[in-house]
Parts: structure tokens; C-alpha cells; sequence
């Protein structure tokens, strides 16, 4: 009867050994189970795009009156993407110099969609009274900008690049200070062909 | 015994395998409200005005009934007006856009109106230039050509009364022609001319014509009121053409200086006139409304032209005496003339201009100093040999601080008025001091504390507004001049976003702002301004509690644009302005893109106040 006895025992704690088993392998099992299926692929990397040819003032003259605002709408390929801005006036490349203003557009989830952010900027007018006759406003925009310290804020968009808008203010129209691009090949010097 | 322990262990197996595998508890978050019904009932909104009601999912209040204007800014890459403004009155709901109206019907549609080319020329009798010393030699009867810059200003229809959009506080975007050179034989005006061309919208302008330095001795011309024509030919006689074409020129316009028109200014400077410039400028605008003279000597007498602006004109003029261009720390004269009196001045000596150094620390006086621009403006200088201040001599230069706020220019002395301009990152507020400039100095100056503003955003049915943008710009009711001219005067635009209740927090400057609410998009509820909230001086520990903004239930502002061949006109900025109650000036009331089919919806709060 005993030997019997410690049978049973013995059985029951094998039974009991593997429904302890079965249990937790059901739970891992079970949770496995609700695990989402694989990802999409992620889109690769972008970076906002300004609509050049809808922002206003339009960006293809010389400016004689200082806008009350600049509206610039940006296009994303995915518009629930936060990204940031930043405008600059005269910006000096030695100093990062004349930010004159900066913000961040955030996603929201009531927007609705076609992936379009309009941003309207009011910026203060540059002094007419100053040595620069004709001033260069640029409007940048970005996933993100590096290079910031000491104050300074800087114009480089990150790895994934950025896009801008520059508008050249000349008040009096007077653009001789404007900057210029001549793309003329340098001539040899008149010595040179001499020699 | 041992039936029941398996049965326990398997029920708190179970019971383990339930719990893991639940749902998690949410955490509770917070959006923006939203303007829906039926789930929101539209009789909760408690405001003046139509009461709102629902329709296609959302409360409206209907459509505004008060004036607006609609500024349609048409893209560059547009088939049709690429780079245009348009400018539509909206009156009783009915826009008037100047299009054609059979090109589409009813009030839902704005027709544009067709561009036209206007051409023009600026041309001058010879016995005008010989007065004002242009070579005239051999001399014809003909009139001649000359090169001048031509910009046309849009005229807005509103409240009966033509108006430059600047002078209504709405975006102008004036139009400046090109020019060329043809040879004309076609008719008594033979020979080179000049001509200026433009492409713009069919509608009234303002048109300025300014001669090109070194003709511009010549007088300025400014046309109100034109409507577009195709020819122009602009005349500027001191007397009327003894012999007039046989033959009717098309479009020809004498434009006649005449006694009435002409001042004559008598200036003299002990130190000599070599290089001044002078003439007559628009008291409130500044713009330059006569010919500009050269001057030479110790003395001069110079007749500054004018068109249209006789005694009898009412606006007033300034008389400027301006020194040589690229002078150094020389004050500029500038009188205000009235019925011809003050046209008679001397520039007395000023003594020589003295070295001007300085830091912007901040209040707190930690190091390093602060960046910013730092303004001089004077308007009493001082006399050589002598401490008086002399009033009509006035200088103005801006500086940019360095990284130690460190500054460096050299001024003539006088009385000047310092407008401290800290960069935005450097968390100071604008600040005004006054510093006579005797001799050489080095000043110390503060900007100011940033007043703490905290508002809260509320619907009028009493929801909170949480999420929305809050933008605090400066005001510039009735002072649209002086946003361009003077901008240092005005506080910096500031935005934030309201948290979870609809409060929000602000550091302003001091001065007076337009406030506006920015609801998250599609929420349907609409951008909310709320005109002339001052700031006062900020107090150590004091925060200004503005009155709550509450945002209604909108109005609905939805239009097809078309251009004159009846195609949409797609992805064209609207933006609609209207004028506060109380108020000369408009203010922005909504932003809109078109559509590929040339359609914008816009939802506004009813009359801004």
C-alpha cells in the first residue's frame, strides 16, 4: 500500500511538474501572441520643403516695402513630423549672428491632412537708417539645427538637410548693395600675355 | 486534498495568465477641444451676434456680415498673375474682386480680374530742364526722355473711399515697372525714349514716377486715382506747350510746375554746401515729394519742384538739408515748412563728433554683457561754441553689441534718445534711456526686466482651450509708417501655447500688442485677435493677468477663386483682414490656402475688438 502510495505521489508531482510547465509556457505563449505584427518600413530620411512659389511675399524680386509678415507654407512627407524654423536678417557668417527669430511646428493630431504647415512670421523691419542698403532675410527650416553654443545660433540644418527662402529687402531700391553672383571666368592678366 | 491544490494552482495560473495578458489601464490625455455637434451642443455658446447652430458636423455662427478684405496672394508658379496681389472688398457678404462676373456666379465665386500691360513714359519740356540746370543743348521742342522709376501702389475700394492698403494696416505689395529703351518714329514725340512697362492687375492705382539720379532735379509725379491704362506719356512743363501737337498724341498728360508748386529754399552753411542735398519730404511718411537738389558754395538759392502739393495741399512738408552721401557723424535739417515759411535756412557750424563707447549689461550684472542693438537717436545737437542745443539738427545710427556687449561709434553731439534692442535668446526686455553726448563718452546701459503676462483661453461655452497658439504681436494701429521707419519702437512678437486648462504664460516687453488665439487645426473653431492689450512696466515679482480670451463659435468664409478663363486658381495664400470695432486700422482675422480646385475655407471670430 505504501509503495502504491508513494506512486501516486510521485505521479501527481510529475503531473503537477508539467502543468506548472504548460502554465508558463502558456503565459509566455500567450502574451507572444498579442505582439503587433512586423513594423512597416520606416520612410527614409527627409526634411520639410519650403513651397517656394507660394510664399509671400514672392520670393522672385527685391522687396521696397518690409512685409507685416512672411507666410511660408511648408510641405512634409510626413506631417506628423515636428520641425523647426528660424529667420535671419543679414546673418554674419563670422559671428552667427542676427537671428531674429525661431520657433518649432508640432504635429497635431486633429490637423487636418495633406501634409501642408502655412507659417506666418511677423519679424521686426531692419533699420532703414544703417549702413546696409539692401538686406537679406533668409527663413530656414529643418528637422533639427546643429552647432548651437555660446549664444549663437546657428544655420546648419542636421544630417537630414533643410530647406530655405531668402528675400532681399531694398527700401529705397536702391540694390548696388545687393549681393551679387558673377560667374565670369577670371581673364589672364594683360602681363601674363605679354610674357 | 491534493485534487484541490492542483485546482488552486490552476485557477491562479489562469488567473496570472488574465492579468499579463489584459488590457493596460489607459492614461487619461488631454486634446484640444473640438467644435463638433451633435455631441456638443451648439446652444452652449454663449455669444452676441447669430447663435450658432449646427451644420455639417459643427456650430456655426453663419457668415460675417461686417466689412472684411480679402488679400489673395496668387503663387509664382501660377499659369495666371503669377506673383500678384489681389485685393478683395467683401461687403454685406458680396466680394467685389473687379473680375469679370459672368466668368462664374453668386457670391461663393471671386473672379480675378485680368492683368494688363501699362506703358508710360517720363518726359520733360526744355525750358523746365534749363531752370533746373539740365544740360539742354541743342535745344528742341520736343520734350525729352528720361529714365525714372516707376511704382504703382494698389488702391482698395472700402467704405466708399479709394485707399492705399498701408494706410488701412493691410499687406500692400506695390508693383515697380521695368524699363527699356525704344527708338519711336511713330509719332510727334519721335526719337529714343524711354519707356516703363508693367504687367498688373485691372484696378485703381497710385502711380509715382522719380527720375533717376542725376536727373533726379526733376520733379516727382504722383497720379491718384488712376485707373489702368494702356499708354501714358506724363509731361512736365513749367508752362503750358506754346505749340501743341497738330495731331492728338494718345495719352499724352501735361503735368504743369507752376508758381504754386515750386518753393524756393535759400539755405547757406558757413563751412560750405559742397555735396549737400536737399528737398522736400512727406511730414508723416517721409517719402520724398519734391525734386532733389546738389548743392555747392556757402550759399544757394534751389527751387524744389513739386507736383500737386501747393499751399493749398493740406498735407505738410518737411524741408531736409542732408549732408554729402557717406559722411560721418553729421546731423541732417529738417524744418517743417508751412505755406511756404521755413524755406529759408542756414546749417549752423556743429562742433566736431565725438568717439561714443559702451556696454549693455544686464540688470543683474552678470557677465558677459548682453548682444544687442543699441539705436542713437537725436534730435537736438549741439552748436560749435556754444552749449545750446539747437533744435531741427537730428542724427540717427544704429550698433550691434558684441558677444560682451560691448559697443563702439562716433556721434555728433547732442541730445539722443537710446533705444536698447537685446536679441530675443538673450531673455531681456526693450529699454529707452536718454544720454547727452557733450564730449567723448562711455555708457553703461540696461535693458529691461520682461513683464510676466499669464492669460487663460476660453470657449464662450465655457470649455478651456487647451493646445492653441498664442501670438502677442505689436499693435500698429494707425501707425504703419512708423513699423518700417521706427521699429525699434514697438515690442517684439511672442508666441506660446496654452497648457491643459487654456492657461498660458508670456514674457513680454512693454507696450501695446494685438493678442491672438490659434486654435489646433481641425478642431473647427476659429483664430481669435483681441486689439490693443497694453503691458505696463514690468514690477520686481508682478504679473499682469490679462482678461480671458474667449473664442466663439465661427463664422464661415468659403470662396472659390477663379482666374478670368474660369481655371482655379490652386495653392494661392488668403488672407482676411477686417477692422476692430473702435479701431482705424485692420488686423488679421484668417489664413487660408486654395485647393486643387481653387477653394478656401476660412473660420473667423466675427468683428475683431
Amino acid at each position: 500500500m505504501r509503495g502504491i502510495e508513494e506512486a501516486r505521489q510521485r505521479r501527481t508531482g510529475r503531473q503537477g511538474l508539467a502543468r506548472a510547465v504548460v502554465s508558463l509556457v502558456s503565459l509566455v505563449g500567450g502574451c507572444i501572441i498579442a505582439e503587433p505584427p512586423q513594423d512597416l518600413p520606416p520612410l527614409p530620411a527627409f526634411h520639410p520643403v519650403i513651397m517656394r512659389g507660394s510664399v509671400v511675399p514672392p520670393a522672385n524680386r527685391i522687396l521696397t516695402v518690409f512685409p507685416q509678415k512672411f507666410v511660408v507654407p511648408v510641405e512634409l512627407v510626413d506631417p506628423t513630423v515636428t520641425f523647426q524654423w528660424r529667420v535671419f536678417i543679414d546673418y554674419n557668417p563670422q559671428t552667427g549672428d542676427f537671428i531674429k527669430d525661431r520657433g518649432v511646428s508640432k504635429y497635431d493630431p486633429h490637423s487636418a491632412p495633406g501634409g501642408v504647415r502655412v507659417l506666418e512670421v511677423s519679424l521686426p523691419a531692419p533699420d532703414e537708417g544703417g549702413p546696409v542698403t539692401c538686406h537679406t532675410i533668409e527663413f530656414l527650416v529643418a528637422g533639427g539645427f546643429r552647432g548651437d553654443f555660446e549664444g549663437r545660433q546657428a544655420h546648419t540644418p542636421d544630417n537630414a538637410g533643410g530647406d530655405s527662402v531668402v528675400w532681399f529687402y531694398a527700401p529705397a531700391g536702391d540694390t548696388r548693395s545687393c549681393p551679387l553672383y558673377d560667374p565670369k571666368p577670371v581673364q589672364p592678366s594683360t602681363d601674363a600675355a605679354l610674357q | 486534498m491534493i485534487a484541490a491544490a492542483a485546482r488552486t494552482r490552476s485557477a491562479v495560473t489562469l488567473a496570472a495568465v488574465a492579468i499579463a495578458c489584459g488590457p493596460v489601464a489607459g492614461v487619461p490625455r488631454t486634446y484640444p477641444p473640438e467644435n463638433r455637434c451633435p455631441e456638443h451642443t451648439c446652444e452652449a455658446y454663449q455669444q452676441d451676434g447669430v447663435k450658432p447652430a449646427c451644420g455639417r458636423d459643427r456650430c456655426e455662427a453663419g457668415k460675417p456680415v461686417f466689412p472684411y478684405v480679402l488679400v489673395v496672394s496668387v503663387p509664382t508658379t501660377s499659369f495666371f498673375g503669377a506673383g500678384r496681389t489681389f485685393y478683395v472688398p467683401v461687403e454685406g457678404g458680396t466680394p467685389r474682386s473687379g473680375g469679370d462676373p459672368s466668368t462664374c456666379r453668386g457670391d461663393e465665386c471671386i473672379p480675378l480680374p485680368p492683368l494688363v500691360t501699362v506703358e508710360g513714359e517720363y518726359r520733360a519740356s526744355y525750358t523746365l530742364m534749363e531752370k533746373v540746370g539740365l544740360p539742354a543743348d541743342p535745344p528742341r521742342e520736343t520734350p525729352a526722355t528720361f529714365p525714372a522709376r516707376v511704382v504703382y501702389r494698389p488702391l482698395v475700394k472700402v467704405g466708399g473711399a479709394s485707399r492705399a492698403p498701408s494706410t488701412l494696416g493691410i499687406p500692400e505689395d506695390p508693383i515697380v515697372a521695368d524699363r527699356r529703351v525704344i527708338e519711336d518714329n511713330r509719332g510727334p514725340l519721335h526719337g529714343p525714349s524711354v519707356v516703363f512697362s508693367a504687367v498688373v492687375p485691372r484696378g485703381m492705382y497710385e502711380r509715382t514716377l522719380s527720375p533717376d539720379p542725376p536727373w533726379d532735379v526733376l520733379p516727382i509725379v504722383t497720379t491718384s486715382d488712376l485707373e489702368t491704362a494702356v499708354t501714358d506719356i506724363v509731361v512736365v512743363r513749367d508752362e503750358p506747350d506754346p505749340r501743341p501737337p497738330l495731331e492728338p498724341v494718345k495719352g499724352l498728360r501735361d503735368v504743369l510746375v507752376d508758381e504754386r508748386t515750386r518753393r524756393l529754399a535759400k539755405l547757406a552753411r558757413p563751412m560750405g554746401l559742397d555735396g549737400f542735398r536737399t528737398w522736400l519730404a512727406d511730414a508723416k511718411t517721409q517719402d520724398r515729394a519734391s525734386a532733389r537738389r546738389t548743392l555747392s558754395g556757402f550759399s544757394a538759392d534751389v527751387f524744389l519742384d513739386t507736383v500737386q502739393r501747393g499751399d493749398e495741399d493740406s498735407r505738410p512738408l518737411d524741408l531736409v538739408l542732408a549732408p554729402p552721401e557717406g559722411s560721418l557723424a553729421m546731423p541732417s535739417l529738417v524744418v517743417r515748412t508751412t505755406a511756404g515759411q521755413g524755406m529759408d535756412q542756414s546749417y549752423l557750424d556743429v562742433p566736431p563728433p565725438a568717439a561714443v563707447t559702451g556696454r549693455v549689461v544686464s540688470p543683474s550684472g552678470a557677465t558677459p554683457g548682453v548682444r544687442a542693438t543699441v539705436v542713437f537717436d537725436g534730435d537736438q545737437m549741439r552748436l560749435a561754441g556754444s552749449l545750446a542745443l539747437a533744435p531741427y539738427l537730428k542724427y540717427r545710427t544704429s550698433v550691434r553689441t558684441d558677444a560682451q556687449g560691448r559697443f563702439a561709434t562716433i556721434l555728433p553731439l547732442g541730445l539722443y534718445t537710446v533705444h536698447v534692442d537685446p536679441d530675443k535668446e538673450q531673455g531681456w526686455g526693450k529699454n529707452v534711456a536718454t544720454v547727452d553726448v557733450d564730449a567723448a563718452r562711455d555708457v553703461v546701459l540696461v535693458p529691461s526686466p520682461l513683464a510676466a503676462v499669464e492669460g487663460r483661453a476660453i470657449l464662450t461655452d465655457g470649455r478651456s482651450l487647451a493646445g492653441a497658439e498664442v501670438i502677442a504681436a505689436p499693435s500698429f494701429a494707425d501707425q504703419e509708417g512708423l513699423r518700417v521707419r521706427e521699429p525699434w519702437r514697438f515690442p517684439r512678437e511672442v508666441r506660446t501655447r496654452t497648457d491643459d486648462v487654456g492657461a498660458f504664460r508670456l514674457a513680454l516687453d512693454q507696450g501695446t500688442y494685438d493678442i491672438t488665439v490659434v486654435p489646433a487645426d481641425g478642431t473647427g473653431l476659429p483664430a481669435t485677435i483681441s486689439v490693443g492689450r497694453k503691458i505696463a512696466p514690468p514690477k520686481p515679482g508682478g504679473v499682469t493677468v490679462l482678461e480671458p480670451l474667449r473664442v466663439p463659435a465661427p463664422q464661415k468664409i468659403s470662396h472659390l477663386i477663379v482666374d478670368p478663363s474660369r481655371n482655379p486658381v490652386t495653392r494661392a495664400i488668403v488672407r482676411a483682414f477686417a477692422k476692430p470695432v473702435a479701431q482705424a486700422s485692420y488686423v488679421q482675422i484668417g489664413t487660408a490656402m486654395t485647393d486643387a480646385q481653387g477653394k478656401f475655407e476660412l473660420l473667423v471670430a466675427g468683428q475683431p475688438r
